[in-house]
C-alpha cells in the first residue's frame, strides 16, 4: 500500500494548482483547496518518511465537493474551471482514501 | 524443521560470516594499494580503518540486541529461528527486551493523559484513558520497527560483506582498465594480481549460493514479501535461477511474474523521474530536478538497470533470463551526452558545496569502503580534471555512477532530506528562511516549503516566494481571521482581492507562514 501511495503522490506532485477563476466564490473555493493541499501533501509525506500521523487529522473535506457540486454555473468557462477543480479535488480524496487504507 | 541448535548457530554464523566478510572487504582493498600501487591515501585509509572499528563495534552491539529482540517476536509468530525456542524461552527474552518501549510507551501515555485531564478535568478522562492506550500502541509499533530493522540487518549481513567484496573486485578491474587505456597513470595500477581477489570472492559467492542454503529459505521468503529494490532484484535473479534449472513450482512462477511485474513499474516509474526531469529541468529550482532525476537513475540501478557506455551515450539495461536460463539485458532507455552534461554540473555543484562546507561525506556515507575506493576517481571525474578532462562526459557519469547507485542515493536521502534544501536553497541565507515558516502536517519544515514553492512558487525561488509572502502578512495582518487550520491547530488567514486578483494564505498566530497564493 505504501508503494502505491508513493507512486500516487509522485504523480500529484507533478499536476499543477488548478489556475484561478473570474468568479469570487469559485476563488474562495480554490482558496480553501490551497489550505487543504498543503495539508493532505504534508499527511502523505510525512507518512512515506516514516512519520507517525494522527488518524483524525486524515478525512476527505466533504464539505468542499459539497460547494463545488452546488456551484451554479453560468457559463461554459465555469463549467471547465468547476470540472478542473473536481479534479484536483479528487485527486487529493484518492491520496487520503489510500492514506486511510495504509495506516 | 530446523533443531534449536541450529536455529542458534546460523544466527552466530550469519554475524560472524557478515563481519568478517566486512572485513575481507577492507583488507583486500588494502592489499591492491600497497607500495607504489596505493589507491588510498594512507591518512583516508587510517579514518577508514577508525570508521570500520567503529561500525564493527556498533555492528556488533546492534546484532546482540537484535537477536534477543528480534527472537522474542519471531518466535511468537513462528517465525525464522524464534520458532526453535521454548515458549519459556521466548517469554524470558520478550520481557527483557519489551520492557523498555512498554516503560517508554506508558510513560508517553501517562503525560499525555496528564495533560488532558489538567485542561479538562474529569471530562477528559476518556482522552486519557485513549492517550494512554495511543503510548502503548505507538511502543509496539516501535518495537515491530526496531524488530524488523534488527531482523533485516542479520539477515543481510552476509549480503553486505559480498558486496563490499565485489566493489572491491570491480574496483580493481575497472582500474586495470584504465591502466590498459593510458587513461589513468601506470605506476597505480602496474603488477596488480586479482587471482586472490576472484578466489575470495568465488568462495563467498558459492558459500551464500541460494542453492547450497537451507536454513535461509524462511528469510528468503519474508524479504520477497517486505522487499527493497534491490532485494525484489535479488530475488528476480534467485527464481529465474530456479527457473533455468527447471526448478521453479507454481507458486514461485507466480511469484516471479509478479515481481517482474513490480519491477516493470518501478522501472517504469524511474525513468519517468529521470527523463521527464532532466527533459523539463527548470533553472529556478534546479534541485527539485536534480534530485528527481538522480533518484530515478539511483531506484533504477538498485532495481538492477545495468549501465553501459555506448557510443551514443549510456544505455540503460534491464537484466532479463531466456527461457534457456541465459542471462541477457533489454535496452529501456539512454543518458545522451548533453543529459550526462547536465547530471556531471548537478554532481558537482552538490558534491563541493557539501565539501566547501565542511561537511565530510565519510560521515554521510554508511559504506566508507566504496566512498574511498571509487571516490579517488571519481571525485575527479566529477570535476573533469587532471586525465579526466580528456574523457567525453558520457565517460565521465560512467565513471560516476557506481557512486550515483549505491551511495548517492543515501547522501541524498540524508543530505536532501534533511539538508539539501538547505544546502542548496537555504545555504547562502542561514536559518531565516526556515525560521519564517512552519511545517504544519509535514514531517520537516523543509518539505513543506519546497512543496509550496513547487505548487505556487510560479518560477520564483524559496527566498522570492517566502518574501512575497512575508510582506504580504506584514501589510495586510490586520485583516487577518482567525480559523482552525486543517490540523487542529489556531492559525490565521488573510485574503485580499476579488476574482482572478484575490490573494491570500496561513500562517500560524505566531506568524510564521503555512501557505501563500497569489
Amino acid at each position: 500500500m505504501k508503494e502505491i501511495l508513493r507512486k500516487k503522490f509522485e504523480e500529484f506532485r507533478r499536476i499543477p494548482f488548478p489556475n484561478r477563476s473570474e468568479n469570487d466564490e469559485l476563488c474562495d473555493i480554490l482558496f480553501d483547496l490551497v489550505e487543504l493541499d498543503g495539508h493532505i501533501a504534508g499527511l502523505v509525506s510525512s507518512y512515506l518518511s516514516g512519520g507517525i500521523i494522527k488518524k483524525e487529522l486524515v478525512f476527505i473535506d466533504e464539505g468542499l465537493n459539497a460547494r463545488l457540486e452546488n456551484f451554479v454555473l453560468s457559463s461554459e468557462d465555469e463549467a471547465k474551471t468547476v470540472e478542473e477543480y473536481k479534479k484536483y479535488k479528487a485527486y487529493l480524496d484518492e491520496l487520503v482514501q489510500i492514506l486511510k487504507r495504509a495506516l | 524443521m530446523m533443531s534449536k541448535t541450529m536455529g542458534w548457530d546460523f544466527v552466530n554464523e550469519t554475524k560472524t560470516s557478515g563481519i568478517n566478510q566486512l572485513m575481507a572487504g577492507l583488507d583486500l582493498l588494502k592489499a591492491t594499494s600497497t607500495g607504489n600501487n596505493r589507491l588510498i591515501d594512507r591518512s583516508i585509509e587510517d579514518k577508514l580503518d577508525g570508521l570500520l572499528n567503529k561500525q564493527r563495534l556498533d555492528n556488533l552491539s546492534k546484532f546482540e540486541t537484535f537477536y534477543r529482540t528480534g527472537a522474542s517476536l519471531t518466535g511468537k509468530e513462528g517465525l525464522f529461528f524464534g520458532k526453535e525456542l521454548s515458549e519459556q524461552e521466548r517469554i524470558s527474552i520478550g520481557t527483557s527486551a519489551m520492557a523498555p518501549y512498554l516503560g517508554q510507551g506508558i510513560a508517553n501515555g501517562f503525560t499525555n493523559a496528564y495533560h488532558s485531564l489538567k485542561e479538562d478535568g474529569l471530562s477528559g478522562i476518556d482522552d486519557a484513558i485513549g492517550d494512554i492506550g495511543e503510548g502503548l500502541v505507538d511502543a509496539g509499533k516501535d518495537y515491530v520497527g526496531d524488530l524488523y530493522s534488527g531482523t533485516k540487518l542479520i539477515i543481510n549481513a552476509p549480503l553486505y560483506g559480498i558486496n563490499y567484496l565485489r566493489d572491491a573486485y570491480e574496483l580493481h578491474q575497472s582500474y586495470k582498465d584504465y591502466n590498459n587505456n593510458n587513461m589513468l597513470p601506470q605506476n597505480r595500477l602496474k603488477d596488480m594480481d586479482i587471482r586472490d581477489i576472484i578466489r575470495l570472492k568465488d568462495k563467498v559467492e558459492k558459500d551464500n549460493n541460494p542453492d547450497n542454503d537451507t536454513g535461509l529459505d524462511n528469510v528468503r521468503d519474508e524479504i520477497a514479501e517486505r522487499n527493497t529494490n534491490n532485494d525484489l532484484s535479488k530475488n528476480i535473479t534467485a527464481l529465474e535461477r530456479l527457473q533455468g534449472l527447471g526448478q521453479l513450482d507454481e507458486s514461485q512462477e507466480k511469484m516471479l511474474e509478479a515481481l517482474k511485474g513490480e519491477r516493470g513499474e518501478r522501472v517504469e516509474v524511474a525513468k519517468q523521474k529521470l527523463h521527464v526531469t532532466l527533459a523539463s529541468a527548470t533553472e529556478q529550482i534546479p534541485s527539485l530536478d536534480y534530485d528527481l532525476a538522480m533518484e530515478g537513475l539511483s531506484e533504477m540501478i538498485q532495481l538492477g538497470v545495468k549501465v553501459e557506455k555506448n557510443a551514443n551515450g549510456l544505455e540503460l539495461l534491464l537484466p532479463e533470463m531466456t527461457t534457456t536460463g541465459q542471462s541477457t539485458t533489454k535496452c529501456i532507455g539512454h543518458i545522451t551526452p548533453a543529459e550526462a552534461e547536465k547530471m556531471l554540473d548537478s554532481l558537482k555543484k552538490d558534491f563541493f558545496t557539501l565539501a566547501d562546507m565542511g561537511i565530510s561525506l565519510l560521515s554521510l556515507i554508511p559504506s566508507p569502503i566504496r566512498l574511498v575506493g571509487d571516490g579517488y576517481d571519481i571525485v575527479t571525474a566529477i570535476k573533469g580534471e587532471g586525465l579526466a578532462g580528456e574523457l567525453s562526459p558520457i565517460e565521465r557519469l560512467a565513471i560516476a555512477m557506481p557512486l550515483i547507485g549505491s551511495v548517492h542515493i543515501k547522501v541524498i536521502k540524508n543530505v536532501g532530506e534533511n539538508g539539501r534544501v538547505w544546502l542548496k536553497e537555504i545555504g547562502n541565507l542561514g536559518e531565516t528562511i526556515t525560521g519564517k515558516w512552519d511545517k504544519a502536517t509535514f514531517d520537516k519544515v523543509e518539505n513543506s516549503m519546497l512543496h509550496h514553492v513547487a505548487k505556487h512558487g510560479k518560477g520564483r525561488t524559496l527566498e522570492q516566494y517566502t518574501d512575497d509572502a512575508m510582506k504580504f502578512f506584514g501589510n495586510n495582518k490586520h485583516l487577518g481571521e482567525r480559523i482552525i487550520l486543517k490540523d487542529g491547530t489556531p492559525g490565521i488567514k488573510i485574503q485580499t482581492g476579488t476574482g482572478k486578483n484575490k490573494i491570500g494564505g496561513y500562517w500560524t498566530t505566531e506568524g510564521k507562514l503555512v501557505t501563500f497564493w497569489d
